[in-house]
């Protein structure tokens, strides 16, 4: 210590301060797996002889529209629409959105499928861009299928077009470009047929890295771990948010996001909530947060499920630059969604939500990296002076290192016990060794986007960055 | 200026012990778990080749036996077998393997299947399962038993229906209804069990999969206090399409004032002349 009392003040309350919050981090974290863990073994045991197939024999099964905004998608988009038009289920549409698209989208679309301009008018429950054409098709292998063409206005707004457009009671919302599962909507549909006592308003699930996977015709063939070492290190961290993290918040009630790759709403719900709000480039989490409030605003029992089987395939960003980007909005979207709703903040009526979920997102996903990144400056700066030791400061790094190692063989772990979709023993060596070297250079480079997210959000980027893609081959074989 | 007594300043010499033993401590648990994932990698690899070499000698048995003239009693008392039968794997595949040749084949072939499945032992397996204090055991007995139409299982099955886990209940209900006809469903007409969508689903895939014929009297489940019986009912009719159904569902559809039975009904006739 220096001697002078007001730092040696300082410097003691900064030190507890840090062991204070990284020991709440990781017990949040252990606390999370151990409830992961034990619903996920629960979930497995109950579905382990469902057959999902005979929702198939329900007529009056759930009516779905899929959502899929799209735009500049013209070289993909003919097979990525024919592989949602594929999808195992009886009662759904597909709602193609082209989101203003700069490319021949509308024109590939209008070829590929047979399709005429709708006699249909578009009359918007919630404010939109403007819709220039409806458009179906003539031929009845296509029956299901609707295109939407509007002006450019961003992902929520041609959701929001798609929520206006469909009739149906349920909205699966998607990316274009995902491989879904073949039983997607009967996994997704399941829960609001068991409901009886609560409104199932929503229901998302997991959502896993497809880089390197085999792929054919639309459809995922073989999984392997990722070639390219920042998407194989993404697989760790989303078995460790998907398995260890959204499987608990579900069994708390607590759950704040579906993945905007995929879920499904209660389209009345969705609508009465007022849709996506177009002003946030975090929509995905800001609807399910409103979708909340709404129910517990107007006293209705409601209920939002999680599915924790692997059903959407997603390709991860392979190169630092799109990974900033994409890891900087998301940090925008999770302060813009947090700023909306602030009222919750420890507020008994949302219960879980109020008194756990947001304060939970608040401390250890948004001042997380803020609090990460001042407390290395000051503590490097006061090992420098020779204030603290540097022994002290490399104990403290190597134990936060020792956790997060410990957290991924644990992710890695619950996957070989439950989903096991990675089968060989060479993948398995890979993601034990991305797990190593994970705490060293992805997740730095994490909390630096996430500085950067709110760098971006105080000077005004409202913008989604460039997200290029290198895109998965569809076509048939 | 505020100044910290002693005992609360930071003891970097402690801590420093603390971090270090805590180090060690969660290592040790990270190797923990990576032995265990690594133990169970290995032992999935070797059984998922046990179990492929084991369903290549199964399906030649059993395509042996359905396609010559190989009688089931010589299948069964073969000393290999027998020998094979003491394994637990090689029972669990076995009868997994008649099931899915069940569903494929009619006939002849499929009661060659369910005699194989009978004089076995393997029968004897799936009720033993019944016994199980793990429900999905029960399940997956129930399952089996009566896929493979195994008829001396019922009153056991039957005898289960009040059992603790909804899931065996909804199971014993589908297995009365594979073994029986859809006629069982008459015996819940009295009943509150409440059938969810879900569960309704599953009925009537078993009844479109088992090509199970109507009952005569299916009407008299309308009369049914339990509203989702009466849902079941619907379904089934509109299923079985027949005309004699159709004016039960219509005099139901202007009684009734349940306008969720309303709709079905509606979705139903609609399909007919009598309601335009």
């Amino acid at each position: 210590m220096t001697g002078i009392a007001s730092i040696d003040l300082f410097i003691t309350v900064f030190n507890y301060l840090i062991l204070i919050f990284a020991v709440l981090v990781m017990s949040s974290y252990i606390i999370l797996a151990i409830i992961s863990s034990v619903s996920l073994k629960e979930y497995l045991r109950e579905n382990r002889f469902v057959n999902y197939n005979a929702l198939l024999s329900l007529e009056s099964a759930p009516r779905v529209s899929l959502i899929a905004p799209a735009y500049n998608e013209g070289k993909t988009i003919e097979e990525n629409v024919k592989s949602l038009l594929a999808i195992n289920y009886n009662n759904f549409d597909v709602i193609v959105v082209n989101d203003g698209s700069k490319d021949d989208s509308i024109p590939v679309l209008i070829k590929a499928f047979d399709l005429v301009k709708s006699s249909r008018e578009y009359h918007p429950q919630i404010s939109t861009k403007e819709v220039k054409n409806i458009y179906t098709s003539t031929n009845s292998a296509f029956s299901k299928l609707i295109v939407v063409d509007k002006m450019n206005g961003g992902k929520a707004d041609a959701l929001n077009v798609g929520m206006n457009v469909s009739k149906n009671p349920y909205l699966v919302c998607i990316d274009v470009d995902c491989i879904m599962d073949k039983d997607v909507l009967l996994k997704l549909a399941k829960p609001y047929l068991e409901q009886s006592d609560k409104r199932v308003i929503a229901t998302g699930g997991v959502v896993r890295i497809a880089n390197s996977c085999v792929i054919r015709s639309g459809k995922l063939v073989e999984v392997k771990a990722p070639d390219n070492f920042l998407a194989r290190v993404q697989v760790i961290e989303y078995l460790r948010a998907f398995i260890l993290g959204r499987m608990a918040w579900s069994k708390l009630d607590g759950l704040l996001i579906i993945s905007g790759a995929f879920g499904m709403f209660d389209r009345e719900i969705a609508m009465k909530s007022g849709g996506y709000d177009t002003n946030t480039v975090g929509e995905d989490m800001e609807l399910i947060v409103r979708m909340r409030r709404y129910m517990i605003d107007h006293k209705q029992p409601y209920a939002v499920q999680y599915i924790p089987d692997p059903l959407c395939w997603t390709e991860a960003p392979e190169s630092y630059k799109i990974l900033g980007k994409q890891r900087s909005r998301w940090m925008r979207g999770t302060i813009e969604t947090l700023w909306t709703h602030r009222k919750m903040m420890f507020n008994p009526k949302y219960k879980t939500l109020g008194l756990l979920s947001y304060p939970y997102w608040l401390f250890f996903e948004y001042y997380a990296p803020l609090i990460e990144f001042t407390g290395l400056v000051i503590t490097i700066i006061l090992a420098a002076l020779g204030i603290i030791s540097w022994t002290f400061f490399f104990l403290f790094i190597l134990l936060v290192y020792s956790f997060a190692v410990l957290f991924s063989m644990i992710a890695l772990y619950s996957e070989e016990a439950t989903f096991k979709r990675y089968e060989t023993l060479a993948d398995l060596r890979k993601l034990v060794a991305v797990a190593f070297l994970e705490p060293i250079i992805f997740h730095p480079f994490t909390v630096y986007a996430a500085l950067k997210g709110n760098w971006e959000k105080i000077s005004g980027n409202k913008g989604w960055g460039d997200m290029t893609r290198t895109g998965f081959d569809k076509r048939p074989q | 200026m505020i100044a910290l007594s002693p005992q609360y300043q930071f003891n970097y010499y402690q801590l420093e012990t603390v971090i270090y033993w805590a180090i060690i401590v969660i290592f040790g648990i990270a190797l923990f778990f990576l032995g265990l994932t690594l133990s169970k990698k290995l032992r999935r690899i070797k059984e998922l080749k046990c179990r492929q070499a084991l369903q290549k000698r199964i399906d030649s048995l059993l395509f042996e036996m359905l396609f010559t003239d190989i009688p089931v009693e010589e299948v069964v008392n073969s000393p290999e077998f027998q020998k094979n039968l003491q394994s637990v794997l090689f029972q669990r595949v076995t009868i997994k393997a008649i099931i899915g040749l069940h569903h494929n084949y009619s006939g002849n072939y499929s009661k060659k299947l369910e005699q194989f499945y009978a004089e076995s032992g393997l029968a004897s397996y799936s009720l033993k399962k019944l016994n199980s204090s793990q429900w999905p055991h029960v399940v997956e007995g129930i399952r089996d038993l009566s896929s493979l139409n195994y008829q001396k299982a019922y009153p056991r099955i039957v005898s289960l229906q009040n059992h603790k886990s909804t899931f065996v209940q909804t199971e014993v209900l589908l297995g009365m209804i594979k073994l029986k006809g859809i006629a069982e469903i008459l015996k819940f007409r009295n009943k509150s069990l409440y059938l969810n969508d879900w569960v309704q689903s599953n009925i009537l895939f078993s009844v479109k999969k088992h090509r199970i014929s109507a009952p005569d009297d299916l009407s008299d489940l309308l009369e049914s206090k339990n509203n989702s019986i009466v849902l079941l009912a619907i379904r089934l009719m509109n299923y079985y399409k027949k005309a004699e159904h159709y004016d039960a569902l219509l005099v139901f559809y202007q009684q009734t004032k349940n306008l969720q039975l309303k709709k079905e009904i509606a979705l139903v006739l609609e399909k007919t002349e009598y309601i335009n």
